[in-house]
């Protein structure tokens, strides 16, 4: 089990439909937070959804997650259904780091292989090369409180890499970092996805952020939530975010989604 | 607090020679032990004045005296009741600790257990120490129940409020990733809640 691989393998699926949702309702008591969601993703397809604070956007990742499970409706991924083997097929990662002080960033970052029995040493070992690889060497070592907001956040991604599952769902994951370091994030979490593809569902308030990390923005409407427009994007790869961020398609597409969000 | 100290000796005056040790020690300690002379002091002639009889109050010289001639037996027996302090408080850190994470760990448990735990917080330890002895004698052994008793509801509620005080995001967190219950305790409950759970030992010993 030692530190022979340099890089989390997935084990290979049959292409096609990664996540389905169909007809989603979601009640919390009286509140209504979903109605009627419907989505199909197909693996290594990245998904973003819009939504103004409180359209249950955050509900909607928890319910793929399988940390809910829907008032009504049908969620699978794959060929998993229930709550908990939904649970076994997501990597989650939040918008706040929520990198456990009393460990190192590689500690951290290990936390999922040490979940499902791997020893500590030979998690360390197998995670190191990703520090390396995601401009993180020499700092495996620091505590969280010595690292930068932005590095903290990359090493919540890594921890969410390292639990080797094929669907990323990624809750405002920049939200809490200034504009700057953002930029920075999305250009590095791209350049990351590019070299290894996952499936993705991106929620953010962020419509840049959506238009430019994913191929398709969901935006859904305030509370209840639905989704009332979809948009295509995908930016061809060689472009850098400036290019694509001043391009005119993107415009365009910043233009629809803003209108379907009203603002 | 020796930082602190060493700050306030060495001011913004440059030039100044830093304090020698013995000079640091001296303003360190020299004013607590004035007025522990001092206190001393007033009391002895106080008594001498007023004329106290010493069965009403002994003045510290007679004290330190009697303390004196007492030596071996004094010494002999706080070394008992430090004997007995220390057994009764590891009891109580042990039973504080498994206790609390039974309650932690089942919510019928901490529904049945807990308010009763509270509850019995209102018995007064001298009512129960007859007791003690009637049941368990005079030797070292009631002492320590009394003890164990006296120090094992903080450890209990310290480690409760420690470990059900998590983040719930971070249980979340940790079970997309694959973290089964005892994960999730070993790795994010328990050292997270080790601060509360010190706190509640230290809230004991005292």
């Amino acid at each position: 089990m030692a530190g022979a691989r340099a890089w989390p393998t997935v084990t290979a699926v049959t292409p096609t439909t990664a996540i389905e949702l169909r007809a989603v309702h979601q009640r919390f008591g009286e509140v209504v937070a979903l109605v009627d969601v419907n989505l199909t993703i197909d693996r290594h397809e990245r998904v973003g959804i819009v939504g103004p604070s409180g359209c249950g956007k955050s509900t909607l990742l928890s319910a793929i997650a399988g940390l809910i499970q829907p008032t009504e409706g049908t969620i699978a991924i794959e060929d998993a259904i229930t709550r908990d083997e939904r649970l076994r097929r997501c990597a989650l990662m939040p918008q706040r780091d929520l990198l456990l002080p009393w460990r190192t960033a590689i500690d951290n970052a290990a936390i999922a292989l040490e979940n499902r029995g791997v020893r500590r040493r030979d998690a360390r070992e197998r995670t190191r090369p990703l520090f390396e690889r995601f401009g993180l060497a020499r700092f495996e070592e620091r505590t969280p409180a010595e690292l930068s907001g932005g590095m903290r956040q990359r090493v919540a991604f890594l921890r969410t890499l390292m639990a080797e599952k094929d669907i990323l769902l990624l809750d405002e994951p920049f939200a809490a970092l200034d504009s700057i370091t953002r930029s920075g994030m999305q250009e590095w979490l791209l350049t990351a996805l590019h070299q290894e593809p996952r499936t993705v569902v991106l929620v953010t308030h962020d419509v840049d952020e959506a238009l430019l990390l994913t191929q398709r923005v969901m935006v859904m409407s305030a509370r209840p939530g639905r989704v009332v427009r979809t948009l295509e994007t995908d930016f061809p790869r060689d472009r850098s975010r400036r290019e694509i961020v001043t391009s005119s398609e993107f415009t365009t597409l910043k233009e629809a989604a803003l209108e379907a969000l009203e603002l | 607090m020796s930082k602190v100290m060493s700050d306030q000796a060495t001011p913004d005056v440059a030039q100044e020679r830093p304090p020698s040790n013995a000079r640091r020690i001296l303003q360190r300690f020299g004013p607590p032990a004035l007025v522990v002379v001092l206190t001393f002091a007033v009391w002895e002639i106080v008594i001498k004045i007023l004329d106290v009889p010493t069965y009403i109050w002994a003045p510290p010289s007679l004290i330190a005296q009697t303390i004196q001639e007492n030596f071996g037996d004094l010494i002999g027996h706080t070394g008992i009741t430090l004997m007995e302090t220390l057994v009764g408080f590891f009891f109580a850190v042990a039973a504080g600790l498994a206790f609390g994470l039974l309650l932690h760990f089942s919510t019928w448990a901490k529904r049945s257990l807990y308010p009763l735990l509270i509850a019995s917080q209102s018995i007064p330890t001298v009512v129960l120490a007859p007791v003690f002895v009637l049941v368990l004698g005079f030797g070292l052994w009631p002492k320590v129940a009394v003890v164990t008793l006296f120090c094992f509801f903080p450890v209990v509620v310290g480690t409760i409020d420690g470990l059900s005080s998590v983040d719930s995001e971070y249980i979340r967190m940790m079970l997309t990733l694959d973290a089964t219950r005892m994960g999730i305790f070993r790795r994010v409950e328990f050292p997270a809640a080790l601060p509360q759970i010190f706190t509640g030992t230290r809230v004991a010993a005292t």
